[in-house]
């Protein structure tokens, strides 16, 4: 990907922040980070507390300033608003103006974006509809449930039509029914070509929606790829079969290892000869083999291992 | 920054007002306040309560300013009594001081984490998004003060008949104070980030700066000037005493001290003044003539009297005697002036001293007496009313035929002595004449000096204060300077909002 194809670019990023107002003592909240992001991938950007996800994000909305480094939004730098006018931006525990009704939030946040009073007046009741939100759309968002807060949020960030939405932990207090609903949402900005970025900490829910996955630990990217790639093969395979003869350990005894049985699905530890072997050994015996699947390691697994691998 | 985010930053500043509940307890309050300017009218002589309901007489009331109705109108006085109390009194002292409280937290609130990763991720310029905040607080204040005075001003002019335009700009003053204190508010609002650190530096910023002004500044010029009028006048060695005292190295340091703060501090007391300014300059003066150099006013003309030879609302009586001759005889009353300061010796040094209207008048007592056409022997009566001494001298002399009666009172005002003249023949109370028509006349006198040592603190800097002013009691020089602190203000507000990091 060249320069001008990224529409988000950081290079040797650093942000350090002093530990006390006295104190010569400092801590990188990003230590080096350098990343591009070209236009309609899903990002799902993941760490434990502290890793510096937040810290990158604010630094390119210009949230944060005074970093080592270089990043860019849109080829500008964070500290030009320009910069920030095609992107929407959820954050996470995040509190809208108390004083205005949902609608109201989505014309102010709206208009502070950029956007026409046509362009908002003409995305405001479609997003509100799509968030669930507009029955309850002329009431004042204090009155509001956690949920709400953040459908409403997740529709503001949307309200300029961008094309880098930033999502910090978008179904945080959302019930399942509104996660579904978000995460629909989201593959319908993914299949518009839109550019997300979600940091949550539910790692099924990025293994769900999310193209790319950027791991970082202590301030450093310490792995980036596609799912598959950060999900490697664990070497077991699982036999889905039609019927379970009670000598079915004698007939697959000798090949591979970690027997296992549950219901009509043998798992088995096999390499790829093993696997020719066991197939022909079920198909002797006359069993039905319904289905073969190759296990994956979860993203929750590859993480929680890159991460002590990390710690160490 | 365009007209959509413009507007809808106005929109958001007004929601906000009307959402908040303090803002809503105060137009209550402003309603409490202009009904009764509904309920109670304002007569020429008496307040009329609910309708008729009850009447008072205002000379049984003795407040409201019923005082100045030898000048102008009891009823009017009464009202710009009311005006100054309600406006200058409760909206300007305890008004903006609930206003402070309930705008403070506008800024730390914005600056909360939560709310501001939000706002700042807009692309609109942090200042912009402060100053809409900043903008919130005066929306808060203009409109409570919108409601206020033009509630009462048509209060007023409904029931009372009442109009002063320039009471309306009242309304402009309360915000113009507010947007000062508002703007100091804002910064600390910025730089502490926490609504009760900025609600409570406000308040006290508040009460500092009116101690300042309008105690500390105002009493250590109106004393020194006194100081200095008291050596020009009488060269007296105990005001010159007073003088070198006054060249202390402390004395100095803490005159110096208040300068500098004064200058340096948003002069908010001033408010009052430029409203003063303003109602002098659109309403119709409220004395029939006056003498500027002899620093005296007068009210009315004498009743059934007409000018004679002279013309205009000023004179200058030391050297034109003005003189007003009865509609129905020859009767007239004039006004003069002259000096009463003489230089005397005293023990070989030089001395300057007053002569009283009570000497004068004694003098004239003693010459009159000894002359052969006195047909009633001269008396001298005093009038003291309201600061000035009036001296009168009456007496009959025989002028051919006729017996004249004459009256002449004496007046002293600073370095000056007025005397008026009335002189009126014996038919006169037959013909319809009032004999009391001199004293009636001079009791309309007000002295307009705006020397230190006959005014109070707040009178005198009254008259210091104007347009046209040197810079210390110049009106542009506090709202240019005033304005200039708050800008100061924002900028620091600025220049600390771009720093922080979210």
């Amino acid at each position: 990907m060249t320069t001008s194809d990224s529409i988000l670019e950081v290079r040797d990023l650093r942000k350090v922040y002093k530990k006390g107002l006295f104190s010569k003592s400092e801590v990188a909240a990003i230590d080096g980070v350098s990343l591009q992001v070209g236009r309609g991938s899903v990002f799902g950007l993941l760490g434990p507390n502290g890793a510096g996800k937040t810290t990158m994000i604010k630094c390119l909305l210009g949230l944060v300033r005074r970093f080592e480094g270089e990043a860019r939004l849109f080829g500008l730098h964070p500290d030009d608003p320009a910069s920030r006018r095609k992107v929407g931006y959820l954050p996470e525990a995040h509190r809208l103006p108390g004083h205005l009704t949902g609608r109201q939030v989505m014309h102010l946040f709206g208009a502070l974006a950029g956007s026409s009073p046509e362009d908002v007046k003409k995305r405001v009741d479609p997003l509100l509809e799509r968030v669930d939100m507009m029955k309850a759309a002329d009431r004042k968002v204090r009155e509001y449930s956690k949920g709400m807060q953040q459908r409403i949020g997740l529709a503001q960030a949307l309200v300029n039509d961008p094309e880098l939405v930033f999502l910090d932990e978008p179904t945080d207090g959302v019930d399942p029914i509104g996660r579904a609903a978000i995460r629909e949402l989201v593959t319908d900005l993914k299949n518009r070509g839109t550019t997300l970025f979600i940091n949550s900490h539910l790692l099924m829910e990025v293994e769900m929606i999310c193209d790319r996955v950027v791991i970082m630990h202590k301030g450093r990217i310490i792995r980036q790829g596609t799912i598959d790639e950060l999900t490697p093969r664990t070497g077991a395979v699982r036999f889905e079969i039609g019927s379970v003869p009670t000598n079915l350990k004698e007939i697959l005894a000798g090949v591979g290892a970690d027997f296992a049985l549950d219901g009509h699905v043998v798992s088995l530890k096999v390499n790829e000869a093993e696997l020719d072997q066991a197939i022909d050994r079920l198909r002797s015996a006359r069993i039905s083999i319904r289905s073969i699947t190759q296990r994956r390691a979860t993203l929750e697994e590859s993480f929680i291992g890159l991460v002590q691998k990390g710690v160490q | 920054m365009n007209a959509h985010t413009s507007k809808a930053l106005l929109q958001d500043a007004f929601y906000q007002v009307l959402d908040n509940k303090v803002f809503r307890i105060l137009v209550i309050l402003s309603i409490c306040l202009i009904a009764p300017t509904f309920l109670i009218a304002f007569k020429p002589t008496e307040l009329d309560v609910l309708f008729g309901w009850q009447t008072f007489k205002y000379s049984e009331l003795g407040v409201l300013g019923a005082g100045a109705a030898a000048t102008k109108d009891a009823h009017i006085a009464a009202i710009q009594g009311l005006q100054d109390i309600f406006i200058e009194g409760l909206a300007g002292t305890f008004g903006i001081m609930l206003s402070l409280a309930a705008t403070a937290f506008f800024v730390p609130r914005m600056l909360e984490k939560g709310e501001a990763d939000i706002l700042f991720s807009k692309p609109a310029g942090r200042f912009v998004l402060l100053f809409a905040r900043y903008l919130s607080g005066i929306v808060f204040v203009g409109l409570l003060a919108f409601v206020l005075v033009l509630g009462m001003h048509i209060g007023f002019l409904v029931r009372s008949g009442y109009s002063d335009p320039a009471f309306l700009w009242s309304a402009l003053t309360l915000v113009y104070v507010f947007a000062l204190i508002h703007a100091f508010s804002t910064m600390v609002g910025v730089l502490s980030r926490s609504s009760i650190t900025a609600l409570l530096m406000s308040i006290l910023f508040f009460g500092f700066n009116g101690c300042v002004h309008n105690v500390l500044w105002l009493n250590k010029e109106h004393a020194v000037t006194q100081i200095h009028e008291r050596i020009e006048a009488s060269d007296s060695a105990e005001a010159k005493e007073t003088l070198e005292q006054m060249d202390a190295p402390l004395l100095q340091t803490l005159a110096t001290a208040i300068d500098v703060t004064h200058y340096v501090l948003p002069k908010t007391g001033d408010a009052a003044f430029l409203v003063n300014n303003l109602r002098r300059a659109v309403s119709a003066p409220d004395f029939a003539f006056e003498d500027p150099v002899g620093e005296l006013r007068f009210a009315k003309e004498p009743e059934g009297f007409v000018r004679s030879g002279w013309s205009g609302r000023t004179i200058d009586l030391s050297t034109t005697t003005a003189t007003w001759t009865s509609v129905i005889d020859s009767s007239n009353i004039s006004a003069s002036r002259r000096t009463r300061v003489n230089d005397k010796t005293s023990s070989g040094a030089p001395k300057r001293a007053r002569s009283s209207s009570t000497s004068a008048a004694n003098e004239l007592v003693k010459t009159l007496n000894s002359q052969p056409e006195i047909v009633k022997k001269a008396e001298r009566a005093r009038d003291p009313f309201d600061r000035l001494v009036r001296d009168l001298v009456t007496w009959s002399e025989k002028r051919g035929d006729t017996v004249v009666q004459r009256q002449r009172a004496f007046l002293g005002l600073g370095n000056w002595l007025f005397e008026f003249d009335f002189e009126y023949d014996d038919a006169w109370v037959a013909r319809g004449g009032d004999v009391d028509a001199l004293q009636e006349f001079v009791s309309g006198a007000r002295p307009d000096g705006s020397s230190a040592s006959s005014l109070d603190a707040d009178k005198w800097y009254a008259k210091q204060f104007g347009w046209t002013s040197p810079l210390r009691y110049n009106a542009f020089f506090s709202i240019l300077s005033s304005l200039a602190f708050a800008l100061i203000m924002l900028l620091i507000a600025r220049w600390k909002l771009s720093r922080i990091d979210f």
